[in-house]
């Protein structure tokens, strides 16, 4: 029988097997469990498990129904192996048919009822995904995270399953194997992204902005995986039994046919290369070394004085190239070496002082996500020294399992530093005022650049092939670049011009939510009340959504938000405000109370953070806006009863018990309740403390002097104790039992 | 009589789908166990009556699907052909239906015990000697045995009219615990066990049943067991009748 006569026989005779059907079935279900009992995306809160809306609904069943599939069809393929042998007709079969074409054509069958298993899965789960994701679902993104999360799970399944079987020809000890295997990839091989086939190391999932650098990593370490297995499944046919022999006698003749042995070789080493070269994280040392970041010797004769980027990213490929122009003042007469931080993902491919080729030298030392490139300067005085560069930017190694910051695609771009262009190492500009920094760069429309801090950006025409042609002007040294599908609104509050940039998917709820005067309100308020925002820009404030997950960020002039901030399910969260706008506000709030070093990393058993204070604000303004009444309503009465419920919990009144438990039980007790703690009792708590100093005029004054106070470099957090001194109060005072 | 029930126990409980039963069940109870019980139902103690009563309520709706599946097999279109054979037999049908579906209650008690076993264990492991066997008894009867009687005869019923009326009635014994009805006659009785202490207005109230709870529970059995002795009746008469024709 002819090879494909043969597949065609095993493909219609594995799906008139009812057990296929079943496994299709389950694992069309499979993606279910990902909705509540494995859920490894990382939650943005403590308090409740809240992730993206993309994530929650689309990367978390995925990565369920990778593993579901995984072992319903590794069960499957170690039956379908076995099935002839267990029958004991193998004689027969092996007598009739090559065992090697009848292993090809079982794997091809049984990987055709896996794509049919992945076709059922992604139909049936699309209308649930599309109702649950809304406005921020993608069908592309859909299909590419089932296609790269789920489906090569399946299938590596299937191939190291058949490899094991034809290796072992025992189907108990195929089980284990396979067993073994899922579970190193769970557990030994956890912290290693390339080495985790199961379970794809998937930190978070963007709704607004891209997931394309995300889904790079995940294809790579697929492509490693498919590799390695293809080479493994290539031996396991070099040791298919035939005319009887044992192991090595089926493998002394099956090595004959030479494209066997030629496979091995191919795979094993093309998946040596992958591994070995991978394009994605840089070779950082492990051990940081501040010291050798601050203490730099300065080249004291060598000044900037200005610098243009010619940037052109590659929203295509995710490559970034550029051209990089350093307007230079040599100072000493003599030839100099300079020194530029580089991303280690780049590639300097020129050099030129005043259109004068130069030597320069990568020094390869891949350190905290830079490397150093040396330039020889000439003598000359004043030198435009010209850089091009380019290549795919390296995220540092140290966040190998949350990949996916370094966006340059279609949906969003984040260059910061180094990664948009060769930075100045050791030498500096001389002025008083830091140097013009210039930067041009073709975008798509509809994809808006936005400079971090004061720069700004001017569109600057349109070019032929229908991008937009956008000027950044900024200063100093180095740009932040964020591009979207941003929409700003400019508001004018506490005297100042606040912009805002978000993306366009959630325009809608940001509407729904009066983001205007949400804005103007919260900066009104919490200027009058406690003080104006430490990195006001000159008159200018900008407030900028970005892709990222667990907080942000803010220096002159801007500060930055984490989009889990405004996803849909955080917006109705009772306990941080009555509704949308009231919680938009109290994620404004956190720009005086939470960022930067306000308050120390939180861990579960704190109960002193920055929601206790951001809560209460948002109640004050309430209080003033809609009465009395209503901010007893809906945030001191909602307060209470969940204090009331609280302190009625079985291990607040017998902490004996809580001892007891095992350390993982009691983690997760502390935590369920930290929520409640930290967004319920602690701003009752401030309200006591409100009533003790004398009311609302003492409290802001002790509050704006907290929020004003000067900071202590060797640890600048504000503490439990700082706010319980400014109120001379003592924790027994402000006791609520 | 008792070599048929052997029989038929041993057909229901010795296959890979009472494992594959057992396993999702003691996975479904190892879940809740850690996720809500751990925490104390109702601001009880994870080891008071209320919490294992809420254990097992949670647990019903999939038991119930179990004892579906089990009836499944004596009513199945399979299973009923062999009833020419049977009636030609000096056994009285009501008789060997009873037998036969006695048969699959013992398997299903056998994993009501493993879900109850398992759910002792995790307290006794984590609690100790605070742990009074002797108080999650009550709780577990009057979940158990009202849902059991009532399932068995609805059942019953359902795989006399037609078998597949069992596999209709699988996803409404899932969706039990959702239903709005009043504490007292919540069926597996998750809303009770979770709700009904923290109307008591004190804290770790001890176990009871209001007068309305036994009435209902009463009530369950009573419908369950008729539902169940009509069935019987109803075999008894179809078997007759076939006879005499």
């Amino acid at each position: 029988m002819k090879a494909w006569s043969l597949f065609r026989v095993e493909i219609g005779r594995l799906f008139r097997n009812r057990l296929t059907w079943l496994a299709i079935a389950v694992t069309g279900l499979s993606p279910a469990a990902g909705l509540w009992l494995y859920r490894p995306l990382a939650s943005s809160s403590e308090a409740a498990y809240s992730v993206s809306l993309t994530g929650a609904y689309l990367g978390n069943p995925a990565l369920a129904g990778g593993i579901g599939s995984a072992v319903i069809f590794a069960l499957l393929t170690a039956l379908e192996c076995s099935r002839s042998h267990r029958s004991r007709v193998d004689l027969l079969t092996d007598a009739m048919l090559s065992p090697l074409c009848m292993g090809f054509c079982r794997i091809g069958a049984l990987s055709l009822a896996a794509l049919t298993a992945q076709a059922v899965t992604l139909i049936a789960w699309m209308p649930f995904t599309m109702l649950q994701t809304g406005s921020v679902f993608r069908g592309w993104l859909y299909v590419a995270v089932y296609l790269s999360f789920m489906l090569p799970s399946t299938l590596f399944a299937i191939l190291f399953t058949a490899s094991a079987y034809q290796i072992s020809r025992r189907l108990d000890l195929t089980l284990v194997l396979f067993a073994a295997f899922a579970l190193l990839s769970m557990t030994a091989w956890s912290e290693s992204w390339l080495l985790r086939w199961i379970n794809p190391p998937v930190y978070s999932m963007s709704d607004d902005f891209g997931n394309t650098r995300l889904l790079q990593s995940v294809l790579y370490n697929r492509l490693f995986w498919l590799l390695l297995l293809c080479g493994l499944c290539a031996v396991s046919f070099l040791c298919v039994r035939r005319y009887g022999k044992g192991l090595f006698g089926s493998a002394a003749r099956n090595v004959r046919k030479v494209y066997l042995p030629l496979l091995v070789v191919v795979c094993l080493l093309s998946g040596y290369v992958v591994y070995t070269y991978q394009p994605f994280l840089d070779h950082s040392k492990a051990e940081i070394d501040m010291d050798a970041y601050y203490n730099i010797a300065y080249n004291e004769y060598v000044f900037f004085d200005a610098i243009h980027v010619e940037a052109r990213p590659n929203l295509s490929t995710g490559r970034f190239y550029g051209t990089a122009l350093y307007s230079l003042h040599n100072t000493s007469g003599k030839p100099q070496t300079i020194s530029l931080y580089v991303n280690p993902g780049y590639r300097v491919s020129s050099v030129t002082a005043n259109q004068t080729s130069v030597a320069f030298r990568d020094c390869n030392d891949d350190d905290q996500n830079t490397k150093t490139v040396e330039v020889d300067l000439p003598a000359e005085e004043e030198i435009e020294l010209e850089v091009a560069y380019g290549g795919f930017p390296q995220e540092w190694n140290l966040q190998e399992l949350s990949q996916g910051s370094l966006e340059i695609s279609r949906d969003y771009l984040y260059l910061a530093n180094q990664n948009f262009a060769p930075l100045p190492k050791d030498f500096v500009w001389e002025t008083q005022e830091p140097p013009p920094y210039t930067a041009e760069i073709d975008l798509p429309k509809g994809m808006t650049p936005v400079l971090f801090a004061e720069g700004t950006v001017e569109q600057a025409g349109e070019n032929p092939d229908g991008t937009v042609h956008w000027k950044l002007t900024d200063s100093g040294q180095s740009v932040i670049l964020y591009a979207g599908d941003y929409i700003s609104h400019h508001i004018d509050a506490a005297g100042i011009d606040v912009a805002f940039y978000y993306s366009a998917k959630h325009e809608r709820v940001m509407r729904e939510c009066n983001v205007d005067s949400v804005l103007k309100r919260v900066f009104d308020y919490c200027t009058e009340h406690y003080g104006p925002l430490s990195f006001y820009g000159d008159g200018t404030m900008k407030l900028i959504e970005i892709c990222n997950v667990g907080g942000g960020y803010a220096a002159a002039g801007a500060s930055v938000m984490g989009e889990e901030s405004f996803n849909e399910q955080g917006l109705k969260d009772p306990l941080k405000g009555a509704g949308g706008s009231e919680v938009l506000a109290h994620e404004i709030v956190h720009q005086w109370w939470g960022l930067g070093n306000m308050f120390a990393s939180e861990s579960y058993t704190d109960v002193w953070s920055a929601e206790g204070l951001t809560v209460y604000t948002t109640y004050r303004m309430m209080k003033e806006q809609y009465g009395e009444a209503y901010a007893k309503q809906n945030y001191v009465d909602v307060w209470q009863k969940q204090v009331d419920d609280y302190y009625q919990n079985f291990y607040v009144r017998h902490p004996e018990y809580l001892e007891r438990l095992p350390e993982q039980y009691r983690a997760d007790i502390v935590n369920s309740l930290s929520g409640v703690r930290r967004y319920c009792e602690m701003p009752l708590k401030i309200l006591k403390a409100e009533q003790l100093v004398g009311g609302e005029e003492e409290m802001d004054a002790i509050l704006a002097k907290l929020f004003t106070r000067e900071l202590d470099p060797t640890y600048p957090y504000l503490t439990y104790q700082d706010f319980l001194s400014a109120c001379a109060l003592t924790e027994e005072d402000l006791d609520l039992a | 009589m008792r070599k048929i029930f052997r029989y038929e126990l041993r057909r229901a409980v010795c296959n890979k789908f009472f494992l594959g039963l057992l396993v999702v069940c003691l996975f479904f109870g190892w879940q809740t166990l850690n996720g809500e019980v751990i925490q104390g139902v109702a601001h009880t103690a994870p080891f008071s009556a209320w919490s294992f009563g809420y254990y097992l309520a949670q647990e019903l709706p999939l038991l119930s699907v179990a004892l579906l599946f089990f009836l499944w097999n004596v009513f199945s279109k399979e299973a009923r052909r062999v009833n020419i054979l049977t009636a030609a037999t000096p056994v009285d049908a009501g008789s060997y239906l009873l037998v036969k579906c006695g048969a699959a209650v013992t398997a299903w008690l056998l994993l009501a015990f493993g879900v109850y076993t398992l759910g002792t264990i995790f307290l006794l492991v984590l609690f100790g000697p605070a742990v009074s066997l002797n108080d999650l008894l009550l709780p577990a009867l009057i979940s158990l045995l009202p849902a059991l009687a009532l399932v068995l005869g609805i059942g019953m019923m359902a795989g006399r009219l037609h078998p597949a009326l069992l596999l209709v009635l699988a996803p409404v014994a899932l969706a039990a615990n959702l239903l709005p009805l009043p504490l007292e006659w919540d069926l597996f009785g998750a809303t009770f066990f979770s709700e009904y202490p923290l109307t008591l207005e004190q804290l770790d109230p001890a176990f009871a049943l209001p007068a309305a709870g036994w009435i209902a529970k009463a009530v369950y059995l009573a419908v369950g067991v008729g539902f169940a002795a009509l069935a019987v009746h109803l075999e008894r008469k179809t078997v007759l009748k076939g006879l005499q024709s």
